[in-house]
């Protein structure tokens, strides 16, 4: 209940040339914690995940105000290095996106070009990273094959133990099992038990028991806007607001 | 789809017609004394080794001046530009210049480096002025396959706190290597080919084996021009078409190759 609050976002608008994107949003996320945001296609959550490490800068005709404070200080600030403040806010993707290279070298990517050198530090870095993220057991005799022979799911692993590799204070996950079976899907569920005990997570999904199974606070945004948020249960036992119920409950389009 | 068939059959056709009379026709020197033997003779007998070491070292300098160029190019086009004035300027001036008639640049560089710069006809001049003319295809290429970088890629970098320079050295040229081997080889193959470009800057005889960059040099191309436009008797178009056949046969493995890289690199980076 009193978790320190890692991530506070104020009035948080985004514009994609004229038309905006986000409207004023405010959410806090707590440290330790899995925050998920649902709600339908095209209402913003990739907009909105995509604000907390800047990845929109990327985007030509991106326009934002507002504060998002890390840690109590604003990301948008102008002595804030983007590039750095993505070390400290890792993003997974919808659809797994390793690099064309060996498992080994997908990991050690981050921890290289942060610098390390070192043979058996990047190795220990990769181990901890691929047990991190509950690959370790399926590659570590073949570290060094490519890593798009590996299965969808493994190669999403991939992905977070990737993302694990710069110590990161926050992950993001944008859809991370939307192209996943079953299966592959259970296994980053269960991971992201362990993820939160070290790490603050924001998820974005579309898959409503996939919120309520993970997450311990949910966000519902509805045409840019972040409507309602509150603990999970309360969101799925006890909606306040009509738009919620009806998504929830399947009724909404 | 007869129509397919024909055309396909045609262009076989044609170039094995082409290969064979050459080959046919250059039979009876062709053999490992002609490739790496002395010349006598003004070239009529014994090998070729000055010239084919003339066309290989002119066409390394050019590939050294101008893939890290068009590597350079290409990256700046497409990473650091917008599309645009500039980019279309420059893309309009690529084009250009791969539009120009070889001969011209052989007329641009006998202008700029024996007239203008004063130097010597060396292989230094022969493969700067190979390699302006190359350039375009290398930048075209370039561009073409750093294009085809997925985003999802380029993305996933950043994501993990990659400089855009970091990203371009870690991930986007490494994803675009075999299509930029392509076009260097592919640059290659027209380097080697050519006699215009370089036809006042190689000499005919004596045969010289360059040693540095600076010194003159032979090459198959203009060796071949020289026997045919020299020809006094079937001896001499005998020889030449020797002279052809091994251009014709270097030419063949150079696609091969650039094709089994391409094939082997792009089978490891996306299946
Ligand atoms: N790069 C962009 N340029 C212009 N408009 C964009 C861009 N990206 C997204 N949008 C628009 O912004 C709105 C929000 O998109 P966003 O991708 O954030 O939605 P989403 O909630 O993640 O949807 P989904 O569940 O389908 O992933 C949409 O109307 C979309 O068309
Ligand atoms: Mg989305």
């Amino acid at each position: 209940m009193d978790q320190k609050n890692k991530i506070l976002v104020k009035d948080l608008n985004l514009w994609y040339g004229d038309k905006q994107a986000l409207k004023d949003n405010n959410l806090n996320i707590k440290e330790n914690r899995v925050t998920a945001l649902i709600g339908p296609s095209g209402c913003g959550k990739s907009t909105f995940i995509r604000c907390l490490n800047r990845m929109n800068d990327l985007i030509d005709g991106v326009k934002i105000t507002g504060e998002v404070l890390l840690d109590n200080k604003n990301i948008y600030d102008k002595d804030i290095d983007p590039v750095a403040l993505r070390k400290r806010v890792g993003m997974v993707f919808q659809r797994p996106n390793p690099f064309p290279m060996s498992i080994f070298d997908n990991v050690a990517y981050g921890p290289r070009i942060h610098g390390i050198k070192d043979k058996t530090e990047l190795r220990r870095i990769v181990e901890e990273s691929l047990v991190g993220a509950a690959l370790w057991g399926e590659v570590s005799d073949r570290l060094n094959t490519n890593a798009l022979d590996l299965s969808g799911g493994q190669q999403q692993r991939l992905c977070i133990a990737r993302t694990l590799a710069v110590k990161p204070e926050v992950v993001l996950f944008d859809e991370p099992c939307s192209a996943l079976d079953p299966i592959a899907t259970g296994k980053i569920e269960d991971l992201m038990q362990d993820l939160k005990k070290k790490y603050t997570i924001v998820i974005v999904t579309h898959n409503m028991q996939q919120a309520a199974r993970v997450s311990d606070y949910t966000g519902f945004f509805l045409l840019g806007r972040l409507l309602e948020f509150a603990k999970t249960r309360d969101i799925f036992e006890n909606p306040k607001k009509k738009e919620t119920e009806d998504y929830i409950t399947g009724r909404f389009g | 789809m007869t129509l397919l068939w024909l055309s396909a059959g045609s262009i076989l056709l044609i170039l094995c017609s082409i290969v064979l009379y050459v080959v046919y026709r250059g039979s009876h020197d062709l053999g490992v004394e002609f490739v790496l033997g002395q010349p006598e003779n003004i070239w009529l007998a014994g090998g070729m080794l000055p010239a084919l070491i003339g066309t290989l070292y002119t066409v390394l300098i050019a590939l050294l001046f101008a893939t890290p160029l068009g590597i350079g190019a290409a990256v700046h086009l497409t990473q650091y530009t917008k599309e645009g004035r500039t980019t279309k300027l420059m893309r309009i001036g690529s084009d250009a210049l791969n539009a120009i008639p070889s001969i011209v640049f052989g007329l641009f560089g006998l202008t700029l480096f024996l007239y203008y710069l004063r130097m010597k006809p060396s292989v230094f001049a022969a493969g700067l002025t190979l390699g302006f003319m190359i350039l375009p295809t290398i930048i075209r290429t370039a561009e073409v396959a750093i294009k085809a970088v997925p985003w999802s890629e380029i993305e996933g970098s950043y994501a993990l706190g990659a400089t855009k320079l970091q990203t371009i050295t870690g991930v986007i040229l490494p994803t675009a290597l075999p299509g930029i081997i392509t076009g260097v080889i592919l640059g290659l193959g027209r380097a080697a080919g050519e006699t215009a470009p370089i036809i006042w800057l190689a000499s005919f005889w004596p045969p010289i084996t360059p040693l540095s960059p600076a010194d003159p040099f032979n090459s198959l191309t203009t060796t071949l021009y020289f026997l045919t436009s020299e020809a006094q008797n079937e001896q001499y178009i005998t020889r030449a078409f020797a002279v052809a056949s091994l251009l014709l046969f270097m030419v063949l493995v150079l696609n091969y190759v650039a094709r089994a890289l391409n094939n082997r690199l792009s089978a490891n980076i996306r299946r």
